[in-house]
């Protein structure tokens, strides 16, 4: 059995154990899903370790296992680690378990919730690491109904529901627009089978006319975009995390809502690279929309959770840069963005979680000072806010400049240049909040701020903080796992467009060909 | 190497006979304009301030209405809106009286065969 199995079912294990708990054994609950998310961490970092070193399967997928399920349909439970999802597996586990960690603040209804989010953490990992076209969307969806739930039962705010509505209806047309193109994509390439690695086979051979992979990248970029919070369909994503859980927040935000990315990488890019080449130019302007725009949105915020979720937008625009860029760089980029995004994005929304559960306000106005009241959970906010614009030595520097390069290598000049510039507006809105929060005198109000009292409550953040830095200061760790999976994403591009280059010519020729003899009838 | 320990020695010296028995800041009152400049750090923190302030702040001012009331408000609730209205207004279909609804099979029956028998009817 695959270690990828155990890093995915011992959460549904923890989450069907809470569900026969006893409403009142709290403790019990709590200590059940931290096993349920520890365990898969130590798996996780396991398979991360030994990634080198395992033997190689079907398709170049480590760690892989396939159990049939629907023969009819050739429908597989199928599993596997390559370059590009090992490191968001790693990821992924350590933010589930930061999460859990978090989550102690939820008293109400605490079987429940726990029970959710074991559901949410399963669907994710089974997301990142599945194969099986049917199993990668069926994993998503069965993470997002947790997310609504969790975010219109446990939320926050005055305009919890309308939150909670809005990320539903937004999130669910754009796994249908998805669904729409995975199920254009199966019927056309005629390969019956949603299995990935026969799917690209049967591709490479055999590639989709050039219009139905524009129309199937269409579907495709934008299903997918509106759940990664692409300009113009991003304005759930920082309403919806102001008002959601803090654990359900640093999972979307951080994890689950790479699925859309991951998807473009893993099954369109490769699948239909004409069509990606056809919406290239869009992409291009759209992701600049995301790293302005959203920027600039950003700065005018006054509320901490809204200010992370709109720089969380802009920085999925660096993502969807390294993407347009269609080369090894600029999507090794990407993946390494989307990894140090994932950290990122947990702790902020970890570290805003713990402000609101003392203050009951993430309103920056109604802060000051707190780096004296708080210095230990002060300096980590400072850290996430520095990593958030791009401080070396963070995991996002290396992402972010690795994206730069490679848009440089193949887009004009002005959009790198742009998404450079751009950079300038991060840091502004970053380093505001830090100034109004942490530093000045100390606000004066009824309830002060209090530091992490504990080990137990500084773990989740020092180990999301640490990830960072590892990563950030020794990127080679995910890039020489990434670079060889994103060389054979890049080869099927190249083999893609080549095809495409070769029938143009060939039908020019022949076009010439008719026109000379048309000339000597 | 050399050149650190000389430029270290010349810069102690020059501080030391400037400074050393100074009861005030000797280069303020010499240099004028140029000493409160540098006090300043040559203004770069205003520059920046200022250039931001028109540049950035007032893009993001236009960036966050466009979000707040053209794309929140307008387009996205507006769609909301329009199927509220659509929903409100298929409700008035639904009186709960069985002669309405036989009323109307009749005309879908009606309409169906019209639109089926190429309108013949």
């Amino acid at each position: 059995m695959s270690i990828l199995t155990f890093i995915l079912f011992l959460p549904l294990f923890g989450a069907g154990l809470v569900a026969m708990l006893p409403k009142s054994a709290k403790g019990l609950i709590r200590a059940v899903a931290l096993a349920s998310t520890a365990l898969p961490l130590l798996c996780a970092i396991l398979a991360f370790l030994s990634f080198n070193g395992a033997e190689a399967g079907p398709g170049g997928y480590k760690f892989y296992q396939k159990v049939a399920w629907v023969t009819a349909l050739d429908i597989n439970y199928q599993v596997g680690a390559d370059g590009i999802n090992i490191g968001l597996i790693l990821m992924g586990s350590i933010v589930s378990f930061a999460a859990v960690c978090v989550s102690r603040s939820i008293q109400d209804r605490t079987k429940e919730f726990h029970f959710l989010m074991l559901i949410m953490i399963a669907g994710i990992m089974g997301t990142f690491m599945s194969i099986d076209i049917f199993f990668f969307y069926f994993f998503h969806e069965l993470a997002l109904v947790p997310t609504f739930i969790m975010i219109g039962v446990w939320g926050r705010g005055k305009n919890k529901d309308y939150a909670t509505y809005k990320m539903t209806l937004y999130l669910t047309l754009g796994a249908l627009v998805a669904l729409v193109g995975l199920v254009l994509l199966y019927v056309q390439s005629g390969a019956k089978t949603f299995d990935l690695i026969a799917l690209q086979e049967q591709l490479r051979n055999n590639p989709i006319s050039a219009d139905a992979q524009t129309t199937i990248f269409g579907f495709l970029l934008f299903g997918f975009g509106i759940l990664v919070s692409l300009w113009p369909f991003h304005t759930w994503a920082p309403v919806g995390y102001g008002a959601a859980p803090t654990a359900t927040a640093m999972l979307h935000a951080g994890v689950l809502k790479k699925f859309g990315i991951y998807g473009l990488i893993r099954i369109a890019l490769p699948l239909v690279p004409q069509g990606a080449q056809a919406w290239l130019e869009v992409l291009a302007w759209l992701c600049m929309g995301n790293i302005l725009y959203c920027g600039w949105v950003a700065m005018r915020q006054k509320n901490l959770n809204k200010l992370i979720g709109n720089s969380s937008v802009a920085h999925m625009g660096f993502v969807f840069l390294g993407i347009a860029s269609m080369n090894l760089i600029g999507i090794s980029g990407a993946v390494l963005v989307m990894i140090a995004h994932g950290f990122l994005a947990a702790l902020s929304f970890g570290l805003s979680g713990y402000l609101y559960d003392q203050k009951k306000t993430l309103d920056m106005d109604q802060y000051g000072g707190a780096l004296r009241q708080m210095p230990f959970m002060g300096s980590l906010l400072v850290m996430a806010m520095m990593a958030g614009c791009g401080l070396p030595g963070f995991a996002n520097f290396a992402g972010e400049i690795t994206v730069l390069f490679g848009a440089w290598k193949s887009l004009p000049w002005f959009v790198t240049g742009t998404a450079w510039g751009a950079l300038i507006i991060g840091a502004v809105y970053a380093l505001r909040a830090v100034r109004k929060m942490l530093h000045g005198p100390v606000a004066n109000d009824t309830l002060p701020l209090q530091d992490a009292a504990n080990y137990w409550i500084k773990l989740p953040y020092v180990l999301l903080v640490a990830s960072l830095l590892l990563f950030g200061i020794f990127p080679s760790l995910l890039t020489d796992k990434i670079r060889t999976s994103v060389a054979e994403v890049v080869k099927s591009i190249e083999a893609g467009t080549q095809d495409q280059q070769t029938n143009l010519a060939e039908e020019s020729v022949k076009t010439g060909l008719d026109i000379q003899l048309a000339g000597q009838d | 190497m050399a050149f650190s320990v000389l430029a270290l020695l010349i810069g102690g010296s020059v501080a030391w006979s400037l400074y050393s028995k100074a009861e005030s800041d000797p280069i303020a009152n010499r240099l004028h304009g140029l000493s409160t400049a540098l006090k300043n750090r040559l203004y770069f923190d205003e520059i920046f301030n200022g250039l931001i302030y028109v540049t950035h702040e007032a893009v993001s001012k236009l960036a966050e209405w466009v979000d707040r009331i053209l794309l929140s408000s307008f387009i996205v609730k507006g769609l909301s809106n329009v199927v509220d209205v659509f929903g409100r207004g298929l409700r008035l279909f639904q009186t709960g009286s069985i002669h309405t609804y036989a009323f109307l099979f009749v005309v879908g029956i009606a309409l169906v065969m019209f639109f089926v028998m190429g309108g013949v009817l």
